[in-house]
């Protein structure tokens, strides 16, 4: 269903061009597949083929399958993770990035929202996939927003002349550090292995499986709402492979939308990633919207102008469960 | 080996002179400069290309069935990058081209914002125009019989069309539009209102993608980027030629000072070698290569008094060939010459390296034997001298047989002046010579009588 065409030459161009970017992404990510076709070249044509024709259809799904990182370095992502935890980081030694972005909550805190911040807090699982940071999306890199997160009091407000010298009497770290950096403990080190850590905290989901190929990882009723999700259009905006987090919206599109007290404040927002949205009530970022089913439905009414029927909402409930990280 | 460490010396000298050169070139040069701008430039290229990359992503969320925004956004990702590098690339260059790369940073910024803006409303634009498909499908299918809800959907069908149409730049006629609905049901009245408020939505839709399409293929961008390539291309090309300027001129001064340096050395050893030969040809015998009778009294000067110090006896041989002049005579001058040369290497390879022999006459030779501590060492020497130079020469055939006749005279046991000491080696080699010449005799006080 598509209604919107340049004229058919540039089609044809853009196509061509696209065919070219794909066999090209193919062979730059698959060296190895690269030379093992080099030296059959029938197999070559064959294999490419067949290989961009999985892409296509991958591509024809508004949703991109994430994979989990391979070739991480486990000590500095071991480092990061204990950074992520260590309340020390914070001005009164009170919380640390985990306090407001459990594991076990979906990487968010279940608030509605922390006290003195502005909006409920997002997860952190698979952050790196999105495009815009922040619920404003003010930062498109994690750096400049992690470094603004340590520096803020009411964030983190971290004390670095508190925090190195503690650091360095940590045996740990010290061991740690002195293993991974060359000038062992340092400002810049610490950012930087919270940085490795969070940027490389990639989980994929059943959806994953089943977008790769694994046509029962998901159930019927989670199939049902993933096509409920595309043909209402819900994936006009939550798309890409992290289901949101590349464009720009506001809540109230079609209908304007004043929040179940009556407060909400419309405002262009980035459109939030859906990954791991089952486990990270309450909703919106304002955090009014306790059960999914009700944020479902807001949505449909106030994005799409749209009144889904229960069965629906159950079914696309069940696919937003589907995108919940494997964890292990 | 004094030879060796001279040219060692010179090798290490002409390196570390190419050094110097090189390094001055390098230092004043322009070459850094040049191929900064240059690495620029590429840099440019890049994100040209980039910037390329990221129009196509943007013209593809157009025309795809399913826009993909991770696509156009990591193009506009990897063209942030690009910039980046260009920025840090000419971060030192000259102030109108920092002037026209922040144009270009705050106009990328503005493409950004604009593409931002673009992807909400395709995203709004197109489940509009799905809703309102969906939704005139199925008033058709409900109203079939219903006239005037029919002309309300066909008026609002070709709207659809128009607006279509308009979004991809082509303007339909408009048609008009229906009186309002008398007779219709609240229900019908809703459903008009309902289809009404999703063209009229669709309708800002269009106009608003098209502003944001405009506003991302920015003229001005063009013409920046291809004018921050010109500027770069002419302060690279002044570079550049400044660049060769330099590098002719060192070039020619380095082959200029290579020469003058080569010219010199030539001199050089030209004068080494005319000086050498002069100081040689003064002291030696042309005919044997010997020390001459003015180095046998300089080291004489020299030998007694260092001698002295050392309390050691210092010996002198004299020595007169027998039957030389017969010699010459019956084979020629030549083969007397060709005699005296091969006496005197004979000479040399029976004495120590410390002793050295002079030519003093015709065939009168003089060896100083240093650093004795008896007579019968000298005398032994002496002996040994005989016994080597007594044996026949073979000269082209001519089998030629010479002796010798040794006199020895030594100091200080004879005397402590050299000319007596010549003149008691002279004596004592006459005894011989009379006593049957190829003998060693050495001087004693009654020798004369
Ligand atoms: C007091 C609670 C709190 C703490 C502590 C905290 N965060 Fe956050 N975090 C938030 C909130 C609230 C937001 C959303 C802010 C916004 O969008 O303006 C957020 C957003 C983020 C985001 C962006 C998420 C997205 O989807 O764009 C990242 C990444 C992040 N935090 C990482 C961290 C890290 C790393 C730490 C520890 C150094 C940390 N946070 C500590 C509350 C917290
Ligand atoms: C026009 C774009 C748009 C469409 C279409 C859209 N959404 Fe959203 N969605 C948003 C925006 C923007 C937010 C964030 C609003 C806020 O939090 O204030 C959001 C938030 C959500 C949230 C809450 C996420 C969280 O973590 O708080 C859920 C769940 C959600 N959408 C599901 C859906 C479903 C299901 C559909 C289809 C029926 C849908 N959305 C259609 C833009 C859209």
């Amino acid at each position: 269903m598509s209604y919107i065409y340049l004229s058919t030459n540039k089609l044809e161009k853009i196509n061509i061009y696209s065919i070219l970017t794909q066999l090209n992404n193919l062979l730059r990510t698959h060296a190895l597949t690269y030379f093992y076709l080099k030296s059959y070249f029938t197999k070559l044509i064959v294999i490419v083929v067949l290989a961009s024709i999985a892409f296509q259809s991958l591509a024809s799904e508004p949703i991109l399958p994430i994979l989990k990182k391979k070739h991480l370095n486990n000590k500095k992502f071991e480092l990061g993770k204990l950074l992520f935890v260590d309340t020390r980081l914070s001005k009164n030694q009170d919380r640390s990035c985990h306090s407001c972005h459990n594991l076990a909550l979906g990487g968010a805190d279940g608030l509605k929202k922390p006290v003195n911040l502005a909006f409920n807090s997002p997860t952190i699982l698979n952050v790196s996939k999105n495009y815009y940071i922040g619920w404003k999306g003010e930062y498109s890199q994690l750096k400049p927003q992690l470094e603004m997160i340590l520096q803020k009091p009411d964030v983190m407000g971290t004390d670095w002349a508190f925090v190195i010298p503690a650091f360095k009497k940590d045996q740990l770290y010290s061991k740690l550090f002195s293993s991974i950096y060359n000038y062992g403990i340092s400002k810049e080190n610490i950012i930087d292995a919270i940085l490795y850590y969070e940027s490389n905290l990639i989980l994929p989901s059943k959806f994953d499986e089943f977008l790769l190929g694994d046509n029962d990882a998901i159930s019927l009723s989670a199939k049902q709402g993933y096509n409920n999700f595309k043909d209402y259009g819900c994936a006009s905006c939550h798309q890409g492979a992290n289901v949101g987090g590349n464009i720009f919206q506001e809540l109230g599109v079609v209908l304007p939308y004043k929040g179940i007290i009556g407060q909400y404040k419309t405002e262009k927002l980035r459109v939030p990633s859906l990954r791991n949205v089952a486990k990270t009530a309450p909703y919106f970022s304002d955090g009014t919207v306790k059960s999914l089913k009700k944020a479902i439905e807001i949505m449909a009414k106030h994005q799409l102008g749209q009144k889904l029927t229960d069965t629906e909402i159950d079914q696309i409930a069940d696919f937003l469960k589907s995108l919940d990280s494997i964890m292990e | 080996m004094k030879k060796t460490k001279l040219i060692f010396v010179l090798i290490i000298l002409s390196f570390s002179l190419i050094l110097a050169i090189y390094g001055a070139y390098h230092r004043y040069s322009n070459l850094k400069n040049t191929m900064e701008i240059q690495d620029s430039i590429l840099q440019l290229v890049e994100l040209k290309s980039a910037n390329a990359e990221w129009d196509i992503e943007l013209n593809r969320i157009h025309s795809d069935n399913i826009p993909h925004f991770d696509l156009v956004n990591s193009a506009a990702v990897k063209y942030e990058k690009e910039m980046m590098l260009f920025l840090n690339k000419t971060a030192n260059f000259k102030k109108s081209i920092q002037e026209s790369t922040a144009d270009l940073v705050i106009l990328s910024s503005m493409k950004k914002q604009s593409m931002n803006d673009y992807l909400s409303e395709v995203a709004v634009t197109r489940n509009s125009l799905k809703f309102l498909d969906t939704l005139l499908f199925f008033l058709h299918s409900q109203y079939q019989n219903d006239e005037n809800i029919l002309r309300f959907l066909t008026y609002a069908q070709h709207r659809l069309t128009t607006l279509i149409a308009s979004n991809q730049n082509i303007h339909l006629k408009e048609q008009k539009k229906p009186a309002e609905c008398q007779q219709c049901t609240l229900e019908q009245n809703e459903a008009i209102f309902k289809v009404n408020q999703h063209l009229e939505l669709l309708k800002e839709q269009v106009l608003l993608s098209h502003k944001a399409r405009e506003a991302f293929y920015n003229p001005e961008y063009e013409a920046l980027s291809t004018n921050l390539f010109d500027e770069l291309s002419s302060i690279y090309v002044e570079a550049d030629m400044v660049h060769q300027t330099i590098q002719t001129k060192v070039l020619m001064f380095t082959a200029i000072l290579v020469i003058i340096i080569v010219i010199l050395l030539i001199l050089l050893y030209w004068l080494y070698r005319t000086i050498d030969g002069h100081r040689t040809t003064g002291i030696t015998d042309p005919l044997t290569g010997l020390y001459n009778r003015k180095k046998l009294f300089e080291n004489l000067k020299n030998l007694i008094p260092s001698h002295k110090k050392s309390n050691s006896k210092l010996a002198l041989l004299f020595i007169d060939l027998d039957g030389f002049k017969s010699v010459n005579d019956t084979h020629g001058h030549d083969i007397g010459d060709k005699l005296l040369q091969l006496l005197s290497e004979r000479l040399t390879s029976s004495v120590r390296k410390q002793d050295s022999i002079y030519r003093i006459g015709g065939d009168e030779f003089i060896i100083l034997v240093q650093e004795l501590n008896r007579l019968e060492d000298a005398e032994s020497i002496a002996q040994s001298i005989l016994t080597k130079c007594n044996k026949p020469y073979l000269l082209d055939k001519n089998n030629c047989n010479v002796t010798l006749s040794i006199g020895v005279s030594l100091f200080p046991d004879h005397t402590e002046e050299p000319n007596k000491l010549l003149k008691y080696a002279d004596e004592a080699m006459y005894k011989s010579k009379r006593n049957g010449k190829g003998i060693v005799t050495t001087w004693h006080s009654d020798i004369c009588s």
